[in-house]
């Protein structure tokens, strides 16, 4: 049994324990735990299918958990008041009804949740779509949808925010305004909470990950551990004599492999004490470079057994 | 959270066309009843069978009320905001029922009043004055909203607009005109008592003056109106029982 961090310290936190989710005989989602922190950009990362977005309703109370418990600001989300001033969510289907109007859609939704209605047009503003706003919502561009969808998510002014998939299908200006979006939200302070099956939209961003595949917890992580971890990267030297340079490597403990005439492979050593080993062993380098694995592999790596649904190599 | 749903009503086109389709609808077979019967047998409650549509339109409105959520994920938001779902489906229910009451209000005595006015220039003179055609006018509005909280019942269970669209026409016009048929003699004359449009044939006729034919098998008032609230009550605490036992995605 961990001990529970007081109610205070819990603020803007969204703690997961022993959450498993089960759809007939299936688990979407088994035995997950891990927490999200205020203050930075975690990125939930999984193959399509791994549990991601059923995860996700569950913090929101909206699929009822198999088993487990969640906590959001350290209460159960059905026992907060107005969730809308805690928790602001955009889920992958956008949830707006094609012949509203962008600006009723908000009214009606601050209504609901028991928030000024000054508001509505204080996030119109945040997303830019001010001079949309009185257009039906079908009229809008999927960009414009998915800044509708964050100015739902912003009205309550919350200290966490869930995103689903929130740059799917958007063009570079509208992921990159997304990004810088979430950035600056974890910058006031707040918990960013956002999901994607892609480790590349979550490259620049997220700096803490969150990994999952069938269900399960893979890896939780800082977002530049995950490279150093996970990644096999590795130095070509190119040397004079690599002969007496593989000796010298091999006796530091590194695995060193000849890859032509005058270049050799390392792996396991940095370019520092390679460089280091060779100057105290008389070894002239001519060059060293760097091959090293991006998040991307290292994530692939990662996942490679856990993805559900797999095509046939080309 | 009636404000939401407010607002939520009147800002999609589909509600100003689903009422505008039962006003149509109702007063137009009223008047065309007013224009083609026979002056001589005239029956002031027959001008009020345009409720059919009134009641088709209604059914769709309360459909589209809560599947049109559903489908487009807004649903979620609106749990996400009101965590305990029976409030949502209260408010949601409720403002709809009031709204569908004074709807189906205006709309059957307007039709009534239409009737009314092209008989008298025709010559024949009946009004709202007569022995229970005001009941009848009112029953034949209320049996409207009623159709409408079905609707909504089975909005919230199929959740799919076109699922429940296709299951109300079903049950309301078709099921319950060809099950009835089927069955053994002595269930027949019961079952067909009890269908919607008979109820609602019982609720909107207590001011008829000719007797009806034997086969012709209508409740009498009373307990058409009581089998109505029945229906009712069923078609509110339906949605309520179910709402809290499923997953929303």
């Amino acid at each position: 049994m961990r001990a529970q961090p007081a109610l205070c310290d819990r603020k803007r936190m969204i703690e997961i324990e022993d959450l498993s989710k089960r759809y007939g005989d299936r688990y979407a989602v088994r035995d997950l735990t891990f927490s999200v922190f205020p203050g930075r950009v975690t990125g939930f990362l999984g193959p399509n299918g791994s549990g991601k977005s059923t995860t996700m309703r569950a913090v929101l109370g909206l699929d009822l958990p198999t088993a487990g418990r969640i906590r959001v600001d350290g209460r159960p989300y059905a026992a907060l008041e107005r969730p809308l001033t805690h928790v602001g969510m955009l889920l992958d289907a956008g949830g707006v009804h094609p012949g509203r109007s962008a600006r009723q859609h908000l009214r009606a939704v601050a209504a609901a949740g028991r928030l000024p209605a000054r508001r509505v047009d204080e996030v119109l503003a945040r997303v830019g779509l001010t001079d949309a706003a009185g257009r039906r919502a079908g009229e809008f561009s999927l960009g414009m949808r998915q800044r509708l969808g964050i100015a739902t998510a912003l009205l309550g002014d919350p200290g966490i925010l869930l995103l689903d998939e929130p740059v799917n299908g958007l063009d570079p200006e509208g992921v990159r305004w997304i990004r810088d979006l979430m950035k600056s939200l974890a910058a006031e302070g707040r918990t960013v909470f956002v999901s994607s099956h892609l480790m590349s939209e979550m490259e620049n961003t997220a700096d803490h990950l969150v990994v999952i595949g069938r269900g399960r917890l893979i890896a939780d992580i800082p977002a530049g551990e995950l490279i150093e971890r996970y990644s096999d990267g590795f130095l070509s030297v190119r040397t004079t004599d690599p002969g007496r340079l593989i000796t010298v490597l091999a006796a530091a403990g590194a695995q060193v492999t000849p890859e032509n005439a005058d270049t050799v492979r390392v792996d396991g050593l940095s370019g520092d004490a390679v460089a280091r080993l060779a100057h105290q062993a008389g070894v002239l380098v001519l060059e060293t470079a760097r091959h090293a694995t991006s998040l991307e592999d290292a994530y692939l790596r990662l996942t490679d057994a856990a993805v559900e649904y797999r095509g046939v190599p080309a | 959270m009636i404000k939401s749903e407010w607002i939520k009503l009147w800002s999609v086109r589909s509600t100003w066309f689903a009422l505008y389709v039962a006003a149509a609808g109702t007063i137009g077979l009223a008047a065309t009843y007013a224009l083609v019967a026979k002056a001589g047998d005239v029956e002031p409650t027959d001008a009020l069978q345009g409720a059919v549509f009134g009641q088709l339109a209604f059914g769709v409105l309360g459909v589209l009320v809560v599947s049109s959520e559903f489908t487009t994920g807004l649903i979620r938001t609106t749990f996400a905001t009101i965590p305990r779902r029976r409030i949502v489906i209260t408010a949601k229910a409720g403002l709809l029922f009031a709204v569908l009451i004074a709807a189906g209000q205006v709309v059957s005595f307007a039709a009534f009043f239409t009737a009314e006015i092209l008989l008298a220039r025709r010559g024949v003179h009946f009004s709202l004055t007569n022995h229970d055609v005001p009941v009848s006018v009112l029953g034949c509005g209320f049996c409207m909203a009623f159709i409408g909280m079905f609707g909504f019942c089975l909005g919230v269970l199929l959740r799919r607009t076109t699922a429940a669209v296709a299951t109300f026409v079903g049950v309301v016009f078709v099921g319950m005109g060809v099950i009835p048929a089927l069955l053994p003699d002595s269930l027949r004359a019961d079952a067909v008592r009890l269908t919607f449009t008979k109820v609602g044939e019982a609720m909107a006729t207590p001011g008829r003056t000719a007797p009806r034919l034997a086969n012709d098998h209508v409740l009498s008032t009373g307990p058409a109106w009581g089998v109505c609230l029945l229906y009712l009550a069923i078609s509110v605490a339906a949605p309520l029982l179910i709402v809290t036992r499923r997953d929303t995605n």
